[in-house]
């Protein structure tokens, strides 16, 4: 993965880099770290089980990381999902959810 | 001498009367006549008196050098030869005398007549009254010139006046003679001695050297011995005498035989004995003490002023005026009229001196003679107070003391009770300070009245430009309601300029308005004010022109806002005077600069209607304009001129006008300003997006004022409503290290008033806080109590646009200056972190983080394993804990509290820091609650965390 290609994914890069100082190997290391983050998956079957708090608290941590590392177009999605977990929103969460996965899939691929 | 025979004339003349019968008589007579050395004439003895003969000698006595000239000076009458004054007088004698039959027909008179040069003279008169055959009844007259004889008798007769004149004053004994002497000074040997303080050689038969002698002895000093002997030698009285001066005398300060001092007045008359011609000297020796202290007295004070009047002569005293039953209690009147001077000062005095007011032994100091004397040898008058103590009342003596003789140490005091005129001077300063306070409470309710006044007219006034505000944004209305919208903003922005100037007017009066003293741009405020008159003529169509000369600094020291007010007073006073095509012109000009001052002048200039030169001298005063309409028509309170004037004056500048009806006016400014170091215009121009502000007041509709005025000018401002909301907002901000950088408090609030919301704000938290007190009233009477509790600032409400960012900027300049030594910060490198974070990416940013300032980081994956790591760690191990919120396991509250919960010393004092994505307020106040130290929300910004770390940590 480049520079480019998180700037063309939509990923607020100065941002992101500038909270990793700079240093864009260092930034690329921490986006790659997030392709295996369990979160992802915990959210996942949170949400399957029904288990709104499990589901926010996964959310919740998905949105601190995705903000340090500016991917906008997750994190959007992410935070919309995290507000509505907190207040515990009784919803569908699975388009929100399937948003989730979809930008995900676009970032990194399978 | 050549003159007519009066002879032959004579008997010429009479030659038709005397031939009838005895035609021989006559002749006969003038012959033997004009034998005799004197004079001679005949008279008739009638009613006519006329003369019938006068003889040569006559005509001589009367200056007179022919007969001719003798009728026309007497008429040749008896009565035209004798004085006018004399005749009826002598007359009377001569009947009374030829009446007399003892007298066989002879008189005698002397009378003066007066000669033909007008000289007076004297002459005798031997009449003798006859029958002369031929003529009848006649007087034949012998007379002679006796003026010679006449004075030296009146001489004489003088003298024996004035001889028995002394010897009568002599044989009275006067009540202040102490002896009289009559002295034979042609004999030298004393004749008679009178008085009741005679020396032993005063005897008659003794000498007079020996009474002289007697008496030169008790004079102290060694010079008025020496010249009272010389004065009173016989010879030397002799001496004086024979110049025509009968009188010597002689004052001096002696001692009696008796022992007595006193002054002495020792004089003498001389006369002579009008029989033997012995030269006689009257001795008077008379005490002249009180003759010599009247003349000091009557100088220099009124005696009813003193309780005592008393000389002090050396160490002794006598007392002149001083009646113990006339004087009040107190007066500490001396036991006895005489006696020794400090005797009296301590036996009397020194005793009932006050000791908690004065010292006894420095009074006793100032009260001796060597100190009186000293005193005197150059002043006038030497004064002591003394308080005195007696039957437990406090008395006021004052002890005044004049010099009589310095020579001779003869001092005069007096003592006076200064009780009275104290207690009375203390009863006036006691009224004057009641007054005092009547007229300063009256001051205080004008002044409180005028800020109640200025607040009921404000609070009003707060809805109506507020809520006008508000309507304003109304997109849809219509243009005419929008018209009346801004007229009524207008009008309501008028009214509170009035308010303004009557509430400055009243802090000028009452000496409460203040200038402050702190630097400002003028390149700033020259800005303003061009901008906001170049518009302002423009709407008019006026033309404004703007000059600098002598390039004025860009930084002085002063207050800015006062300046701009004189000015745009000025400014606006001539744009409202000028018609178009007119125009202002305003000069600013750096005419001197000295000793880091400098002296700017600032010129006013105006093409309108001018006024009257009567009027200029009225201009300055309040409530003055050139006309009342004109006041309509313009519209203002006349008071901007006064209060531009007392503004000026307070910077100890100078104003002038000059104007001309129909021309123009041109105002002059000049005012001394301390330079200021600072350069230009540096980074303390306010950015107002970068501003963090909170707005406090119960007043919903000056809240939304207050945040709508904020967000024009580019300001985003939080609102509460009361005091506790602001206090957790802060501290919620606080903790978020995202502070305020500026609190607007109303004052007047329920429950908590600005005031005392600042007292907590700067207990609770730094003071890097800019804190302004919002008020529709006047804060002079708070302003000190605010200041102390930490207000910065004050603004009056409702805010004006024009005026915010300048008041801001102010506030900051000031606040920038007082925490000018920033805090303390400490080295991060080499510190040790503990870091609880379940997000594995979240870690390794901030490890990263940390590492880039030398850090190192122990990483826990959640809670529990952070409350191990620590627990397991020496003591002081960790320098600080960034602890992320929700973890599983254990989540970042519960670990926060459970290390607090530690009984270790560094689980109390290691700053913990809260990392959350949740930066709700609600969120900040549990990780308060749970110990934490400060919470930074996610994403992290690392110049936050560094400032963070570096304030929270250990040095």
């Amino acid at each position: 993965m480049t520079i480019q290609e998180l700037r063309d994914y939509g990923a607020n890069v100065d941002e992101g880099l500038a909270r990793c100082f700079g240093k864009e190997d260092f930034y690329l290391r921490m986006v790659g770290l997030l392709a295996k983050e369990p979160s992802f998956e915990k959210l996942q079957t949170a949400l399957a089980d029904g288990n709104l708090k499990e589901a926010f608290d996964a959310a919740h941590s998905l949105k601190g990381v995705l903000g340090n590392l500016a991917l906008t177009p997750l994190f959007n999605p992410v935070n919309e999902m995290t507000e509505l977990l907190r207040k515990e929103t009784p919803m569908d969460y699975s388009s929100l959810l399937t948003t989730i996965l979809q930008e995900k899939k676009r970032l990194f691929g399978n | 001498m050549e003159h007519d025979n009066p002879i032959k004339h004579s008997s010429n003349s009479k030659k038709d009367r005397l031939g009838l019968d005895n035609a021989l008589l006559m002749p006969a007579i003038e012959w033997v006549a004009e034998q005799i050395p004197g004079g001679f004439f005949i008279y008739r003895a009638d009613d006519s008196m006329e003369m019938l003969y006068v003889n040569s000698a006559v005509l001589r006595i009367f200056g007179c050098r022919n007969l001719e000239e003798f009728k026309t000076l007497t008429g040749y009458t008896f009565r035209g030869l004798v004085h006018p004054e004399d005749f009826d007088t002598i007359q009377a004698s001569i009947d009374k005398q030829i009446a007399d039959e003892t007298n066989e027909n002879l008189d005698y008179v002397e009378y003066r007549i007066i000669r033909k040069d007008g000289s007076i003279r004297w002459v005798d008169d031997y009449g003798h009254f006859a029958q002369l055959p031929g003529y009848g009844d006649v007087y034949y007259v012998f007379i002679g010139d006796i003026t010679d004889k006449h004075l030296a008798q009146e001489e004489k007769n003088r003298r024996a006046m004035l001889f028995a004149g002394l010897m009568e004053q002599f044989n009275v004994v006067a009540d202040d003679s102490l002896a009289s002497i009559r002295c034979n000074l042609t004999t030298g040997l004393i004749e008679e001695v009178r008085g009741r303080d005679v020396y032993e050689a005063d005897q008659p038969g003794h000498p007079l050297e020996a009474c002289i002698h007697a008496r030169s002895d008790g004079f102290l000093m060694e010079n008025d011995r020496k010249r009272f002997e010389e004065l009173f030698q016989a010879e030397r009285l002799e001496d004086r005498l024979y110049r025509d001066e009968a009188h010597a005398s002689f004052v001096g300060y002696c001692r009696r035989q008796s022992g007595k001092l006193c002054f002495v007045k020792f004089s003498c008359t001389m006369a002579k004995e009008p029989v033997s011609g012995d030269l006689i000297a009257f001795f008077m020796e008379t005490e002249s003490t009180s003759e010599k202290i009247s003349e000091v007295l009557n100088e220099k004070v009124l005696v009813r002023q003193y309780d005592m009047v008393t000389y002090v002569v050396g160490n002794h005293y006598s007392v002149v005026i001083g009646d113990a039953g006339k004087v009040s209690r107190g007066s500490i009147l001396p036991t006895q009229r005489d006696g020794v001077y400090m005797d009296y000062i301590r036996n009397q005095v020194l005793p009932v001196v006050d000791e908690s007011t004065q010292d006894r032994d420095m009074l006793e100091k100032a009260l001796c003679p060597e100190t009186i004397a000293r005193q005197l040898e150059t002043k006038d008058s030497y004064t002591v107070d003394v308080t005195c103590r007696i039957g437990g009342e406090i008395y006021n003596k004052r002890f005044t003391y004049y010099a009589v003789d310095r020579t001779a140490k003869f001092f005069l005091l007096l003592k006076s009770d200064m009780t009275d005129v104290l207690r009375r001077e203390r009863e006036r300063n006691e009224m004057l300070a009641d007054a005092l306070q009547e007229a300063e409470r009256a001051n205080v309710a004008k002044t409180s009245f005028l800020s109640n006044m200025s607040h009921e007219i404000r609070t009003p006034m707060n809805a109506i430009i507020g809520l006008n505000s508000i309507a304003q944004k109304d997109v849809t209305l219509s243009d005419q309601t929008r018209g009346y919208l801004c007229k009524i903003e207008e009008s309501a922005r008028h009214l509170l300029r009035i308010i303004n100037d009557i509430l400055d007017m009243s802090r000028i009066e009452s000496g409460k308005l203040t200038l402050r003293k702190e630097e400002f741009s003028l390149t700033s405020i020259l800005t303003q004010i061009n901008t906001m008159l170049q518009a302002q003529c423009k709407d008019k169509g006026l033309t404004y022109q703007f000059v600098t000369k002598g390039h004025p600094d860009d930084w002085y020291f002063g207050d800015d806002m006062k300046l701009k007010q004189v000015l745009l007073n000025i400014l606006s006073n001539s744009i409202k005077f000028t018609e178009p095509p007119g125009g202002v012109q305003f000069t600013v000009e750096k005419i001197a600069e000295f000793n880091r001052q400098t002296t700017l002048r600032f010129i006013i200039k105006d093409d309108g209607i001018g006024m009257d030169e009567t009027f200029l001298p009225k201009l300055f005063d309040p409530f003055t304009q050139e006309n009342a309409s004109r006041g309509n028509k313009y519209g203002s309170t006349g008071l901007g001129m006064a209060i531009t004037r007392n503004i000026v004056e307070m910077m100890n500048g100078t104003i002038s006008v000059t104007s001309q009806k129909d021309v123009g006016s041109e105002f002059t400014v000049t005012v001394t300003l301390r330079n200021c170091d600072k350069a230009s215009d540096d980074s303390n121009s306010m950015v107002p997006s970068n501003l963090k502000v909170l707005v406090v007041d119960d007043d919903p509709i000056a809240l939304e004022h207050a945040a709508m005025t904020l967000e024009g000018l580019g300001i985003t401002a939080d609102c509460y409503s009361s005091g506790e909301e602001a206090l957790q907002a802060i501290e919620i901000h606080q903790a978020k290290h995202d502070p305020y950088n500026l609190v607007l408090l109303d004052w007047k609030m329920p429950g908590m008033d600005g005031v005392e919301v600042t007292r907590r704000i700067r207990t609770l938290h730094e003071d890097d806080t800019t804190i302004i007190i919002l008020t529709s009233y006047s804060w002079d009477d708070v302003m000190d109590v605010a200041q102390n509790a930490g207000v910065d600032s004050f603004m009056a409400k409702p805010l004006h646009p024009s005026h915010v960012v300048t008041e801001f900027e102010r506030a900051f300049r000031k606040k920038g200056q007082k925490i000018l030594p920033q805090k303390g910060r400490v080295e991060l490198a080499g510190r040790r972190i503990l870091l609880a974070e379940d997000m594995m990416i979240n870690a390794e940013i901030m490890k990263e983080l940390l590492s880039m300032k030398g850090m190192e980081t122990e990483h826990a994956e959640n809670g529990q394993a952070a409350l191990e790591l620590f627990r397991q760690s020496e003591e002081g191990h960790f320098d600080a804990v960034l602890m992320d919120v929700r973890m599983p396991v254990m989540d970042g509250l519960q670990a926060a509290a459970a290390i607090r919960a530690l009984k270790r010393e560094d689980a109390q004092r290691v700053p913990i820091i809260a990392l959350t994505a949740n930066a709700f307020d609600e969120d900040v106040k549990r990780s308060l609650q749970a110990g934490m130290n400060a919470h930074l929300s996610k994403p992290v910004e690392p110049d936050h965390l560094y400032t963070t770390l570096e304030e929270l940590m250990k040095p």
